[in-house]
């Protein structure tokens, strides 16, 4: 397992985007911030759908974008498993030929050990928010893949069952060996999902740290801001 | 007037309305239907004339609607999914020949490839001549039934969830795999219906067609010019094609919408009991 570096620079309309990170194999990051910080972006950027102006994203050796070099793999180049806010599943095939679209021999298995095995000739229309999710995991791992990204995963789901696939999700992301890397707007979220956070506001990265070096020392207005929201108690 | 009086007064007129108009457009219809005794049809139909327009325009509009759906259906979907300089102005422009009239077409068609027109020049060089042939058919009925499928594709495609698209990338397929196995069966409801549309206006293209390649019995001659010819030696004749054509277009219409018929005799939604 390799390593995820990525140093991208980017403008977005208005908001430029500047950011360095770096995430360990079996290392999930949380990328915290409000909504239009340029978090998604960044996602969109390592698994190749958008092309940042600047910067590079390399696994371990394998550069996978580079703009001084002009190298920029295309998304199937790129071994990326992403799991989308809307988990846009595929409306017109069932669960067993969405994750087989990733890969037919382990789709089985996969759908199995995510649970919803007995749901593999239901159609995504039918299924719950949590097992939108799982089906959408089981797609996006299914691959295989050298790196997880998952954008806001946790906010299309109801309040109880948020709280039953976070801890769900918390166990799964303890057992990837590969970087992962969460987008959330939810303190909640970060913590119990992530390793460590890096609090994102305006494009960049305002601070990194673990949630409670964040709180204890918040070198920020943003991650103030954030991290005083949250300390009504989980939701 | 009460607001009661007044509700029903409003309700009245919108039915006076709905009869006065479904009358106008159904009465022509059924005349047409009821003018010539279905025992007659199928001697009418046979004629050597009738029989070179059916297959002058069965032939005419198979090689435009595969040359449509196989040109058009690529072209929209880089339309729809593309951001591009000038995307606008060029959908304006190929929507241009849906409110174009056909003479106007026609004229465009023969200016364009007659003998010192742009591309007639290019492919007399190759001994090509395009006016008043088959193949001047042909390019009629692209040029008038193509923007009604490309302006469905379109939209079917722009309608499609982003995110279905890219997940795919993500998960190893190409461009080519997304475009079959995701974009077409999503959008495959629009393409259907915009196929349905530009065949209807292709069987019916009459005024470009009489232009641009002539009306020729038995070489460009489609048959509503057929009807148009037939109209002063044999009326029944005429009627006769029109009821053909009739018949097309409503089994065209029928076969579109069958999907839709079936959504709302099930759905809620298209009801309400504000009026």
């Amino acid at each position: 397992m390799d390593r995820l570096d990525i140093a991208i620079g980017h403008q977005l309309g208005d908001l430029r985007i500047d950011l360095e990170l770096g995430v360990d194999p079996g290392q999930t990051v949380a990328l915290l911030g409000p909504s239009g910080a340029g978090k998604s972006s960044v996602l969109r950027a390592i698994a190749g759908l958008l092309r940042p102006l600047e910067g590079y994203v390399r696994l371990g050796e394998h550069r996978w974008f580079d703009a001084a070099e002009g190298i920029n793999l295309s998304p199937e180049e790129r071994s990326v498993g992403l799991v989308f806010q809307d988990y846009a599943l595929f409306p017109h095939m069932t669960v067993l030929e969405n994750v087989a679209f990733a890969d037919r021999d382990a789709a089985p298995e996969m759908l199995r050990r995510f649970g919803v095995g007995d749901r593999a000739s239901a159609m995504p229309s039918s299924l719950s928010g949590g097992e939108r999710q799982r089906v959408a995991l089981a797609r996006a791992l299914a691959r295989d893949p050298d790196v997880l990204l998952l954008d806001e995963p946790l906010s299309a789901l109801d309040t109880i069952t948020r709280r039953e696939v976070r801890g769900e999700l918390a166990g799964l992301l303890a057992e990837v060996p590969v970087p992962t890397i969460v987008v959330t707007h939810d303190p909640v979220d970060a913590a119990e999902l992530a390793d460590s956070v890096a609090v994102m506001d305006g494009g960049q990265v305002v601070q990194v740290g673990t949630l409670s070096e964040l709180r204890d020392n918040p070198q920020h207005i943003t991650v103030e801001r954030i991290l005083g929201s949250s300390e009504s108690g989980e939701r | 007037m009460s607001t009661r009086a007044g509700s029903r007064a409003f309700l009245a007129a919108c039915v006076l309305a709905a009869v006065v108009l479904v009358a106008f457009l159904a009465i022509p219809l059924i005349a047409l239907v009821t003018s010539v005794a279905p025992g007659r049809l199928p001697d009418l139909l046979t004629s050597p004339q009738t029989l070179d327009a059916v297959r002058v325009t069965a032939v005419a509009n198979l090689i435009a609607d595969a040359l449509i759906v196989l040109l058009g259906t690529p072209a929209a979907y880089l339309i729809a999914r593309r951001s591009f300089v000038g995307r606008r102005a060029l959908i304006t422009l190929i929507e241009l020949p849906l409110v174009l009239p056909p003479a106007v077409a026609g004229i465009a068609l023969i200016v364009a490839f007659g003998p010192n027109g742009p591309l007639g020049v290019a492919l007399a060089g190759a001994g090509i001549t395009i006016p008043f042939t088959e193949v001047a058919v042909v390019l009629a009925v692209i040029f008038v039934a193509a923007p009604f499928y490309l302006r469905s594709a379109i939209s079917a495609f722009a309608a499609i969830d982003g995110h279905c698209l890219d997940a795919a990338r993500t998960l190893g397929a190409g461009r080519l795999r997304v475009f079959r196995k995701i974009a077409l069966p999503l959008s495959a409801e629009g393409l259907r219906s915009g196929w349905a549309l530009a065949f209807a206006r292709g069987v019916g293209e009459f005024g470009a067609t009489l232009v641009f390649a002539g009306s020729v019995a038995g070489v460009t001659q489609t048959l509503p010019l057929a009807v148009y010819a037939e109209l002063p030696v044999s009326l029944d004749s005429a009627i006769a094609i029109g009821i053909l054509l009739l018949a097309v277009s409503a089994a065209i219409l029928l076969l579109s919408k069958l999907p839709l018929l079936w959504t709302d005799s099930t759905s809620q939604s298209a009801t309400s009991s504000a009026i």
